[in-house]
C-alpha cells in the first residue's frame, strides 16, 4: 500500500499562479479526488504527481521516498494511469494491451465487471463509443495490478450505470490508493478526501 | 568501350533549353513553379561548378587531411540542413547528429573501402570523397524524414508517450512505438527503391561508370556495393541520431523538452503578419 505526500507544490503558467503552496496527504488505500472549474489545473496537478510536469516549487513523495530522477521509474512502476481525452495512436484494445505489455485476457474480468464483452478488444476504436473506449482503457490499466491509481476524469464519458459499476470496482479494493480528477458529484461523495483547486 | 564523349560548354548551355518545355507547362497550368525552378537550376549550376573547382584541386592534392576536411564540411552542411528542414533545435541535436554522421561514415568507409574494395590507401580522394558524399547525401534525405517523423510524432502524440511512461514503461520502451514509425517512414521508400533497382531505375553511379568507359559488369558490382553502403550508412546514421538525440531531447525525469521542435511561424502566418 502506498502513501502519497504533497508538500508546498506551486505551479505558475506564464506568470499566472495555477496553485501555490499546495500540500495534502493521500493515506494508504485512500481514494482522493481533485475538483475545481475547468482550467484550474486539475490535470496539471495529476500529471505533476506522475512526474511528467515539473513543479516550480515543492516536492512529492511516495512512502517517504522523494519523487526525483533517481526514483521516478521505480515509483512509476507502482502507478496505473488513465489519461483524459483518449487518443492513443493505436487502432484497438489488443494493440493497446501489447503496448502496455499485458495479455489482453488479463483485462477480460474487468471488462465484464464494467458491462463490456471481451470481444470489444478487437473492435477498432473508430467503431466504438467514447464510453466503451474509456471502460476498455480502465480495464486495461486495472489489469496492470498497481497499488496506485491516477485517474483523469474517469467517468467523463460514462452513463450513470457504468459509473456506478466503476466506483464499485475501484472501492472494492482497499489496498489501492487513488488520486483522480472529477466533475462527477457521486464520485466526489464516495472519495475520502476532496481537494478543491 | 569507347572513351567518354565530352560535352562542350556551348552544348551544355544549349541543354538548358530543355527547361523551356516544363516551364511552358507551368505557365499553361498556372502552377507558379517557374521562379522556384529557375532559382533551383541557377543554384545547382553555380554550386556544382564551384564544387568541380574544389574537387579538381582536392583530387590533385590527394591529401588525407584535406580529403577528411572536405568530408567533415559535407557532414556539417548535411547536419545543419537536416536540422533546419526538420525544424529541430540545433542547440539540442547538432552534436548527436554530428557524432552519428561521423560514426556511420567511419564504419562504412572502413568496411567498404578498406575491406571490400581493398584500397591500399582508404583516403584516396577518387573513392573516399564520392562514396562518402553519396552516403551523406542519402543519409541527409532519410534523416530529414525520419527525425521529423520521430520528434513531431513524440511532441504531437505526447499522450501516448506519457501514458506508457506513467504506466511504468522505461523511456526506452515508451519511445519505441515512435522509433518504429520513424524508421518505417524513412527507410520504406529506400527498401522499395532497392527492390526495383535495375528494373525501373538505372542508378546514377552505374550510369556514370558506364559513361566513363567501364564495363557494365564492373559498374554493376560497384552499384550493388554502393546500394549496400547507402542502406547500411543511412540506417546506422538515423538509428544513432535517434538514440543519441534521446539523450539530449529529454530531461532527467524523461519529460520531452518543449524546445526540441523549433516553432517557426508558417509561411501563411508570416504572410498574414
Amino acid at each position: 500500500m502506498f502513501e502519497i505526500e504533497v508538500n508546498n507544490l506551486t505551479k505558475y503558467f506564464e506568470q499566472r499562479v495555477i496553485f501555490e503552496k499546495l500540500s495534502f496527504l493521500v493515506k494508504k488505500g485512500q481514494k482522493v479526488t481533485i475538483t475545481g472549474a475547468s482550467g484550474k489545473g486539475k490535470t496539471t496537478l495529476l500529471r505533476m504527481l506522475a512526474g511528467v510536469i515539473a513543479p516550480d516549487e515543492g516536492c512529492i513523495s511516495f512512502n517517504n521516498q522523494v519523487f526525483n530522477s533517481q526514483t521516478a521509474h521505480i515509483i512509476r512502476q507502482q502507478i496505473a494511469y488513465l489519461p483524459q481525452g483518449i487518443d492513443l495512436m493505436v487502432s484497438n484494445g489488443v494493440e493497446l494491451a501489447q503496448l502496455l505489455q499485458i495479455e489482453p485476457k488479463s483485462a477480460f474480468s474487468y471488462l465484464e465487471k464494467l458491462l463490456l464483452s471481451p470481444n470489444i478488444m478487437q473492435q477498432p476504436f473508430a467503431e466504438i463509443s467514447g464510453g466503451e473506449k474509456q471502460r476498455m482503457l480502465i480495464s486495461l490499466i486495472l489489469s496492470l495490478q498497481r497499488p496506485i491509481l491516477f485517474l483523469d476524469e474517469p467517468t467523463s464519458a460514462l452513463d450513470k450505470n457504468s459509473s456506478e459499476k466503476l466506483m464499485d470496482l475501484i472501492w472494492s479494493n482497499p489496498n489501492i490508493s487513488m488520486v483522480s480528477t472529477s466533475h462527477n458529484p457521486e464520485w466526489e461523495e464516495r472519495c475520502e478526501q476532496v481537494i478543491q483547486l | 568501350m569507347s572513351a567518354i564523349q565530352d560535352i562542350s560548354l556551348l552544348n551544355l548551355c544549349l541543354s538548358f533549353l530543355a527547361l523551356l518545355i516544363p516551364i511552358a507547362g507551368f505557365w499553361y497550368f498556372r502552377v507558379g513553379l517557374t521562379r522556384a525552378t529557375l532559382i533551383a537550376v541557377a543554384r545547382m549550376t553555380v554550386q556544382l561548378s564551384a564544387v568541380a573547382l574544389y574537387l579538381e584541386y582536392i583530387f590533385e592534392q590527394n591529401n588525407p587531411y584535406l580529403n577528411s576536411a572536405w568530408v567533415v564540411i559535407m557532414i556539417l552542411v548535411g547536419v545543419f540542413t537536416t536540422l533546419k528542414r526538420s525544424n529541430l533545435n540545433p542547440k539540442m541535436l547538432a552534436l548527436p547528429l554530428i557524432i552519428s554522421a561521423v560514426t556511420s561514415i567511419v564504419i562504412i568507409d572502413a568496411f567498404f573501402l578498406g575491406v571490400i574494395i581493398r584500397l591500399p590507401y582508404v583516403f584516396e580522394s577518387q573513392y573516399f570523397i564520392p562514396i562518402s558524399g553519396m552516403i551523406l547525401g542519402n543519409a541527409m534525405n532519410h534523416n530529414i524524414v525520419g527525425l521529423n517523423a520521430y520528434f513531431e510524432g513524440l511532441t504531437k502524440n505526447q499522450n501516448l508517450y506519457y501514458f506508457l511512461l506513467i504506466n511504468g514503461h522505461s523511456k526506452k520502451q515508451a519511445v519505441n512505438p515512435f522509433i518504429v514509425q520513424a524508421l518505417k517512414k524513412a527507410l520504406n521508400p529506400m527498401i522499395a527503391n532497392t527492390s526495383v533497382m535495375g528494373l525501373i531505375s538505372l542508378p546514377g553511379m552505374m550510369t556514370g561508370q558506364i559513361l566513363g568507359g567501364n564495363s557494365p559488369a564492373t559498374a554493376i558490382r560497384y552499384q550493388i556495393m554502393i546500394m549496400l553502403a547507402i542502406f547500411t550508412g543511412c540506417s546506422i546514421n538515423l538509428m544513432l541520431s535517434i538514440i543519441l538525440g534521446n539523450k539530449t531531447a529529454f530531461d532527467r525525469m524523461d519529460r520531452i523538452s518543449s524546445d526540441v521542435i523549433v516553432k517557426n511561424p508558417s509561411r501563411k502566418q508570416k504572410r498574414l503578419k
